[in-house]
């Protein structure tokens, strides 16, 4: 495959340039003096970044508005107006700052301008911003999987960036308690933009479910944090299936439930003591199973739409270990229809089955 | 679980040839994509050697505005201003969607650079 030279891409690239350009204003909100002109082009950083905007805004009454505060509806950031002041028929330039943190994607943030004027009191505006990441894949995450208490399993991953020529990780910024991480400082000969990592459960790694982050800063002056999720069960003398308990989607005011067993590694059938979930809508009752297990129906009377997720912790005669089992589930209204995806493996690319991105994420917006 | 995002692979067609040379520093890559729903745009990287390493070239994201429509696809150009002459590069091109989560497109143009084509 051949390409070939452009005789006159400057001139091009200066028109999709010019294309570029801020659209023009909004005729002013219900009520207010204060015409605010969108920003279409989205803001692009690097995830962990500081999103930084401007805003003109126009004073399309008869008196003069003060521009009391300008801050982000939600995160760290602020702002602030020149002038403060806006004349009738004049105009004030709004700067924005804004921390995006984990935010990844194409995200509209918005910022309260709240001014002097007593039947339009603050004014909303939104700043479109394309968070990216460094970094490949671009939300990292460890999965230990069911883990046996006292073992040291250790998973081994990798990171790339292919936006630098050399990627290093200079230092352990911060880690579970129950975790250790390490790495080769060296560059990898074989493709100096990869750093792998090894993730190893300590010995006193609480039984249990657990999630945490891997706080890692690299040598790419753009992004140098470079956060990893990591999860795992560690189960002890009891073991449990399902495991967690995935409700899925119910529609409200029905009913859906789990068949729960567990077991005892000496083999001996586990006698319950006590059941306790955190979410009143759960319900433990017991349940059938074989003669070296305990059964457990585990209930959820499904209410109002809302998702959520919690836990049953159960108790054990004759032990001191307890079991966490959590559950999550979401319910929704009557009309709304479900499609059962069923168990993914985290590769999975689920393409033909999800609603696209667009609909999904195009809407997005930080106060959602 | 952690789940990838979706992206959409756009149908995407490398379009190749050449253009009288006026701009002998310069490559220019061409493109076309139609399916772009879920798409915020497509990251240019360049290598000296087939195998790599490829490093990001485009520090803004080529969005999807700012193709050119051409019927069901649309139509885009970027020009590599950093080559020197003699050297041949090859490029492969990341799909990005409204997700951030990138993709690679298949295929590789490969050109060695003569400012006396």
């Amino acid at each position: 495959m051949t390409c070939f030279r452009f005789p006159s891409s400057r001139a091009a690239v200066l028109a999709a340039l010019a294309s570029l350009a801020v659209a023009g204003g909004v005729p002013a909100a219900d009520g207010g003096a204060l015409r605010i002109d969108p920003v279409e082009t989205p803001v692009e950083l690097y995830q962990f970044g500081i999103v930084t905007g401007q805003f003109t805004v126009h004073n399309d009454g008869e008196a003069p508005v003060r521009i009391v505060s300008v801050k982000p509806r939600r995160g760290r950031g602020d702002g602030s107006a020149e002038p403060e002041v806006v004349p009738p028929g004049g105009s004030a330039v709004v700067s924005v700052r804004r921390a995006v943190e984990y935010h990844l994607g194409l995200i509209r943030y918005g910022f309260v301008i709240a001014t002097d004027e007593t039947d339009r009191p603050t004014y909303i505006a939104r700043l479109p911003t394309f968070v990216q990441s460094a970094y490949q894949p671009e939300t990292q995450s460890v999965d230990f999987g069911p883990v046996t208490a006292g073992t040291r399993p250790e998973v081994e991953f990798e990171v790339t960036s292919t936006d630098v020529e050399a990627l290093r990780v200079v230092e352990l910024k911060s880690a579970p308690d129950w975790l250790d991480v390490e790495w080769d400082p060296a560059l990898d000969a074989d493709d100096p933009q990869r750093v792998r990592l090894r993730a190893r459960l300590k010995d006193a790694a609480p039984r249990g479910t657990l999630f945490g982050y891997i706080h890692l800063r690299t040598d790419f002056a753009a992004q140098p944090d470079l956060v990893v999720a990591v999860e795992g069960t560690v189960f002890g003398e009891h073991l449990a299936e399902p495991f967690p308990l995935m409700f899925g989607g119910l529609h409200e005011n029905t009913a859906k439930t789990i068949a729960l067993k567990v077991w005892r590694r000496d083999g001996q059938a586990p006698e319950l003591a006590k059941a306790v979930s955190s979410d009143p809508a759960v319900t433990v009752e017991a349940g059938e199973c074989a003669d070296d297990c305990l059964g457990l129906d585990v209930t959820l009377q499904a209410g109002a739409p809302r998702s959520f997720r919690g836990r049953i912790v159960l108790e054990f005669t004759g032990s001191e270990e307890t079991l966490d089992v959590p559950f999550d589930a979401m319910i929704v209204s009557e009309g709304t229809a479900l499609e059962d995806l069923g168990v993914l493996d985290r590769d999975v690319e689920f393409d033909d089955v999800l609603l696209p991105v667009s609909d999904q994420d195009a809407q997005r917006e930080d106060d959602r | 679980m952690s789940m990838r995002g979706r992206v959409l692979v756009p149908l995407m067609a490398i379009v190749c040839g050449s253009l009288p040379a006026t701009a002998a520093d310069e490559l220019l890559l061409r493109w076309a994509a139609g399916n772009e729903r879920g798409v915020y745009g497509y990251i240019i990287y360049r290598a000296e050697t087939a195998e790599g390493p490829f490093l990001r070239l485009n520090s803004a994201v080529v969005r999807v505005e700012d193709g050119e429509p051409d019927g069901d696809v649309r139509r885009y150009r970027y020009a590599d201003t950093t080559v020197e002459d003699g050297v041949e590069y090859f490029y492969v091109i990341d799909v990005v969607g409204v997700n951030a989560r990138r993709k690679r497109l298949p295929g590789m143009i490969s050109k060695r650079h003569q400012a006396d084509d």
